[in-house]
């Protein structure tokens, strides 16, 4: 608890605190237009973070990561468009609330049962994340092998409408970890000649050109320009009242801290689980759909409370479970800090420091999300064909500024293509960030194993560890299959 | 993106074709990384192979799946989403000569028409203000050295 608490005082400097505002306050407006979602606005910031110390880049990572889920709300209520994918089961009730006359507040019960998950999921992510990592401290090589295969394998089958299309996102993206130099016996592999790889592909560079090439183009064929005329005049959410949603919050919260610590799971599966829950535990059920402020608060709060606790596998094994956390990874691989038990004695102060951002930043979202009501539905109004070029070319200053070559432009153009070509013909780009992030960590550890047991393949299941990931690994198809099952049956 | 049957989502879209290509693509790239893979000595070959092969094989299941019917994407159409990356080619191209917000004052309103607006003096507006506050936040505020600009200079 102690270390936890060492944290506090670093993520209270003026530096950090000004990075969680700024990234709230830009989480927020990115939330709030439909399209943009945090995980395009983190690819967005990502090449800029080179310059920054790691707790302003995390910080504000935080704030956009926590103030996207809470954005994502407002168009959802005011014009029945989800800002991100996790404000779908938000348009359930927001909308009927707004058309009655209570936007205002509708807007807030999102707002507050935003921070409520946000809470609780900061908390989940201190109180989880260190057992954890005292487990993961008896991993040797083999067993960070077979969590590498699982982190692949549980994203690349619960991201994708087709099993082999999850794969083989991860192993293209296994493939674009390869290249460069092997740091084992310093061969090149998949260079074919061209210098500017020969030390690995810059993963800014390729998370930039995946993660907000497409969605901008997406953009161009989006209605040009909202219409969002809301009347923010009526009575709001009184203090009193929040208090009647605190049972909502506790089984929502609880709900998207399981989803997210789930890797493949994301916000806007704990966000429809949660919505239903609420709905099933509810006495009387009947205005659910028509503008009960209980299906708001059970959306909002479960896909906030998703967040931080889908970072508990990254900070504590650096397995990340989802886009948002490999970004997050991203930032961290940037700043020379590697997720994983070491972490958390080698840079303490960075790990238990993002943890109180991640709470903090709640608390800054409530605070802006009440006072930038007005500007945050004003977003809603800029045309999306103009937006798209302005995203494209922050891309590309970005990536121009973090390496200063021309060449990563292109290869951000490259990855933009890629993953343009791949998300139209249904393969799913999350797993190509993971394997190009997992890939390398498999690799090596693989390798190791092999050196340490003198070639004995059985090694590999020789720990109880291994043998319960081995057998969880194996039981990821079973499950897709049982799922797939169910919703024949039921479909 | 995932794509969904097109009687469940509207969207853009997608042809068998184009799925068949994409699977193909996937399954080339592969064959090229086994190739690679084979020209490495020892254990340096051991991850490129298996990759390779298994985007191989996992492309064949695809292929072996993939029916006749027209899927939709929440992706752009086909046609403006190239073109938008043509655009993009282009405005890179024209960055590394003239400047990053020189090329943007042609790009913005390109991408802009491209994207179906029309309102000329919103757009033309939109630029102006997207270029100002890109050189402040880039060339004044955070210093970074970017190819010569042909206007505004720096």
């Amino acid at each position: 608890m102690m270390d936890v608490l060492s944290g506090l005082p670093h993520a209270l400097v003026v530096d950090s605190l000004l990075a969680m505002v700024v990234g709230t306050a830009a989480g927020i407006l990115v939330g709030a237009i439909p399209g943009l979602t945090a995980t395009l606005a983190m690819a967005l910031l990502l090449p800029f973070t080179y310059t920054m110390s790691p707790l302003v880049a995390l910080g504000m990572m935080a704030g956009i990561y926590n103030g996207s889920m809470y954005g994502g709300a407002i168009p959802a209520i005011l014009m029945r468009i989800p800002g991100t994918p996790s404000a779908v089961a938000t348009t359930f009730d927001g909308y009927p609330l707004a058309q009655a006359g209570r936007a205002k507040y509708a807007l807030h019960v999102a707002l507050v049962s935003s921070t409520a998950g946000s809470i609780i999921s900061a908390l989940a992510l201190m109180i989880i994340a260190p057992p954890l990592v005292s487990l993961a401290l008896q991993f040797g090589p083999t067993e960070y092998f077979w969590v590498a295969v699982f982190g692949l394998a549980s994203v690349s089958l619960l991201l994708a409408g087709a099993p082999a299309k999850g794969l083989a996102s991860a192993m293209i993206g296994v493939a674009v970890g390869l290249v460069g130099m092997d740091m084992m016996t310093g061969s090149e592999r998949l260079v074919f000649g061209v210098r500017h790889v020969a030390g690995g592909i810059d993963l800014a560079v390729m998370l930039t050109g995946l993660f907000a090439v497409p969605p901008a183009l997406a953009m161009l064929a989006s209605p040009a320009g909202g219409s969002s005329r809301a009347d923010l005049t009526a009575v709001g959410l009184r203090l009193g009242e929040a208090f009647t949603f605190v049972r909502t919050w506790i089984r929502s919260g609880v709900i998207g801290v399981v989803i997210g610590i789930m890797p493949g799971a994301g916000g806007n599966l704990a966000g429809i689980v949660s919505y239903s829950e609420a709905k099933r535990a509810a006495k009387d059920a009947s205005l659910f759909g028509k503008g009960d402020p209980r299906g708001i608060a059970a959306s909002e709060c479960a896909n906030n409370a998703d967040n931080a606790s889908s970072l508990i596998p990254t900070l504590a094994l650096g397995v990340p479970g989802n886009s948002v956390a490999a970004l997050m990874m991203g930032a961290m691989l940037i700043q020379g800090l590697n997720p994983g038990p070491a972490l958390f004695s080698q840079h303490a102060d960075v790990v238990y420091g993002f943890m109180w951002q991640m709470l903090l930043t709640a608390f800054m979202m409530l605070a802006l999300g009440l006072v930038g009501a007005k500007l945050f539905v004003n977003m809603l109004r800029i045309p999306a064909a103009l937006l798209a070029p302005m995203i494209l070319i922050i891309c590309s200053l970005g990536t121009y500024a973090s390496t200063n070559a021309m060449a990563d432009v292109w290869l951000m153009l490259g990855f933009g293509v890629l993953g343009y070509v791949l998300a139209r013909t249904g393969y799913p780009i999350a797993p190509i960030v993971l394997g190009a992030i997992l890939g390398p960590m498999a690799e090596s550890s693989f390798r190791q194993a092999l050196l340490i047991s003198r070639g004995d393949p059985l090694s590999f299941v020789s720990s109880p560890i291994s043998i319960v990931l081995v057998l969880a690994i194996l039981a990821l198809p079973l499950m897709q299959l049982r799922s797939r099952k169910k919703d024949t049956t039921s479909g | 993106m995932a794509i969904e049957p097109a009687e469940e989502l509207v969207g853009n879209p997608v042809r068998p074709l184009e799925r068949l290509a994409a699977a193909l693509a996937v399954a080339l790239a592969g064959g090229v990384v086994v190739w690679d893979g084979t020209r490495q000595a020892g254990a340096s070959a051991y991850f490129p192979i298996a990759v390779g092969s298994a985007m191989i094989a996992l492309s064949a299941v695809t292929v072996i799946r993939l029916d006749r019917k027209t899927r939709m994407t929440e992706e752009a159409p086909l046609l403006r989403g190239f073109a938008g990356l043509a655009m993009l080619a282009a405005f890179i191209g024209l960055a590394g000569y003239i400047g990053f917000l020189s090329a943007s004052v042609a790009f913005i309103p390109a991408m802009a028409v491209l994207g179906g607006d029309r309102n000329i003096v919103r757009i033309a507006v939109g630029t102006v203000a997207f270029v100002i506050l890109a050189y402040v936040v880039f060339n004044l505020a955070f210093a970074q050295p970017f190819p010569a600009e042909l206007i505004l200079g720096g």
